[in-house]
């Protein structure tokens, strides 16, 4: 279960907000498969919840639909705090036949479609399969099951600010390669180094003069903020990442905190959670919207029922959790005097 | 498509795009109308750009940060290079001090690594140094280099004798000491230039000391205790007092003091049984 982990990447911005509840995507309304009539509302001001984002996640064995619908408050107290934020499940039960066009199930795990994947509209390919044809779509494309807009929603909620709407691209995380930027810098500083060292010296270029007393360093910084650093070194294999999702797997913690002490049972089936996937700092400069404070956070973590609790629902499960870590450095930013000077600087 | 054979330059190759969430085998084709035909060249360019991570990082790049004085005026810890970049990156030169092959004794023979002494600093007041060890020599250089901008510290400068032009001295006579290796640094008059060895030499004036006497005692053979001990000696150019920092200030009272009425009338220790005083 822990062995793959999926990358999300803030993709291109979409035309309307609304798309289908299988899609990917960051802003604009949620699209529920079953009608929702009430607007998700915080759990501490009870005001109305803006949309972040939805994940079109179905489990491994499981004959449903499944999507994650993530919620947050607009107060900057609540959107601070855990209890202002709120995961939705959505689930339908696969209907086999209409989705024939659509999905093929594959059996092997690491091939990603060598052309058996229909996808409908797309852009340009991905590298092994060189045959696709490039489409671009502006229109929804065709829905065999009942996937159209809910008009009483889109009324009630069209008032509200919502974030831009745009996709998500999905990487295995496995299939990353660390950057190797500045080579050329590297080789001058090296070409550089030879040269004065022969000049000084005038024998072979890294002549260990004492090897015996040096020794491997620890890296100070590492020492002091080993989490951080973790994350870090995981963040930069593909700096634009919004979402880590590894269903049953651990989360990237920012700081050596605790987290997983305090998370509750499932609220509808009493079963304990599971961690679905994670927010990055990647998603911040997608969820802004003019004239108010941004949201902010470290990471925020989603946690899941770990049995999929179901039952014969038609309106989405909240027995979610969501856990809102905030940056490591917090504490720093609280004096008075720092906001006022950067409240001075931005004016 | 050429994505396979990107250029180096472009980060995180999308080989692996996968399209959807969700266990093996599903959650695929579900991510519609990506349009990844467009903007490919964006991409790329895009992908050099520095993303915060923590919340300084978020001020600095939106430029509510303006210089790094600002940042080390409130202590803030700066955990991601791309701030240092982003303030001060055009000014900053580095310099590799030393390559050195790092030697360990295992079983199968020997297994060697090799360690890169890396000095950043932009000739007026900035200086940072970093020491990584890696199989490779450019990977040893890329990391000493992220590691001396995160390190990047503010230096003192001062004068000699008169305060006529620009401060090209150390303020005052200032140590630092790493291991066995004690270094001192002494002020010197205009024009003498660095009075040292090769490698606090170059650690000096990426600082932008112009002028300085030196004098090292301890194995300045091991050149990674003697650049950190020069390191830490002009790190102490700011800790230092000296008198033209003793300003008046409003002395003002201790809390204790200032809310000593409050204090007695609604804290005041009951129950304490006072002794009587016996008066002969």
């Amino acid at each position: 279960m822990t062995e793959f982990v999926l990358i999300g990447v803030p993709d291109s911005e979409m035309k309307q907000n609304h798309a289908s509840w299988s899609t990917n995507k960051i802003g604009g309304f949620p699209d529920w498969m079953s009608i929702v009539t009430k607007q998700p509302s915080c759990s501490r001001c009870s005001k109305a919840q803006r949309f972040v984002l939805q994940v079109y996640c179905p489990l491994e064995n499981s004959k449903y639909h499944r999507t994650l619908y993530v919620f947050c408050c607009t107060q900057k107290q609540c959107w601070s705090d855990s209890s202002g934020w709120n995961v939705y499940r959505d689930q339908m039960l696969e209907k086999v036949e209409a989705d024939q066009p659509i999905v093929k199930e594959s059996t092997e795990g690491e091939s990603w479609g060598l052309g058996d994947d229909d996808w409908g509209d797309g852009g340009s390919p991905s590298p092994t399969n060189g045959d696709f044809p490039v489409v671009e779509q502006t229109c929804e494309p065709k829905q065999t099951q009942d996937e159209k807009p809910l008009e009483s929603i889109v009324t009630s909620l069209s008032t509200q600010l919502t974030y831009n709407p745009r996709y998500i691209d999905v990487f295995n995380e496995s299939d990353l390669i660390s950057p190797l930027d500045g080579d050329k810098h590297i080789k001058d500083l090296i070409s550089k180094y030879e040269t004065s060292a022969s000049q000084s010296k005038g024998d072979e270029l890294f002549a260990g003069c004492s090897v015996a007393t040096e020794t491997y360093e620890e890296n100070e910084q590492k020492v002091k903020n080993r989490a951080f650093h973790k994350f870090h070194k995981k963040i930069s294999l593909l700096p634009h990442q919004c979402i880590r999702y590894n269903y049953g797997g651990y989360p990237l913690l920012l700081s050596d905190c605790d987290v997983t002490m305090s998370i509750p049972p499932c609220s509808s089936c009493g079963k304990s959670l599971t961690f679905e996937f994670q927010l990055l700092p990647g998603l911040l400069p997608t969820l802004y919207i003019d004239g108010e404070d941004p949201v902010e956070f470290g990471t925020i973590l989603v946690y899941t029922c770990s049995h999929n609790c179901w039952g014969n629902r038609d309106s989405p499960q909240t027995g979610g959790h969501v856990v809102y870590c905030p940056d490591p450095d917090l504490k720093f930013f609280k004096s008075q005097k720092f906001n006022e000077k950067i409240k001075n600087s931005g004016v | 498509m050429a994505d396979a054979a990107a250029p180096a330059g472009g980060s995180g190759t999308r080989g692996g795009f996968r399209g959807g969430f969700g266990g093996r085998g599903r959650g695929r084709g579900r991510g519609r109308g990506r349009g990844r035909g467009r903007g490919r060249g964006k991409e790329d360019e895009k992908s050099k750009q520095w993303v915060p991570v923590t919340k300084l990082g978020r001020l600095v790049k939106d430029g509510m940060i303006k210089s790094l004085e600002e940042i080390y005026l409130f202590s803030l810890p700066i955990k991601e290079f791309g701030i240092i970049d982003d303030l001060i990156g055009s000014s900053l030169k580095d310099e590799v001090l030393k390559i050195m092959p790092v030697q360990k004794q295992t079983r199968a023979g020997q297994r060697t690594r090799f360690k890169a002494f890396v000095a950043v600093g932009d000739s007026n007041g900035h200086v940072g140094l970093g020491v990584k060890c890696s199989k490779e020599v450019a990977t040893a250089i890329r990391g000493a280099i992220t590691l001396a901008k995160l390190s990047i510290i503010p230096i003192r400068r001062g004068y000699w004798g008169n305060k006529i032009g620009k401060p090209h001295t150390v303020p005052c006579k200032v140590h630092g000491k790493c291991g066995s290796v004690h270094v001192r640094l002494i002020p010197a008059p205009r024009g003498t230039g660095i009075v040292s060895a090769p490698v606090p030499k170059k650690l000096l004036s990426m600082a932008g000391l112009e002028d300085c006497y030196t004098s090292a005692r301890g194995q300045t053979a091991t050149l990674g205790n003697f650049a950190k001990a020069t390191f830490n000696a002009i790190s102490k150019t700011y800790s230092y007092l000296t008198p033209d920092l003793w300003r008046d200030q409003p002395l003002t009272k201790a809390p204790y003091q200032e809310y000593t009425d409050h204090l007695e009338k609604n804290h005041t220790s009951g129950g304490v049984q006072k002794q009587e005083v016996k008066k002969y």
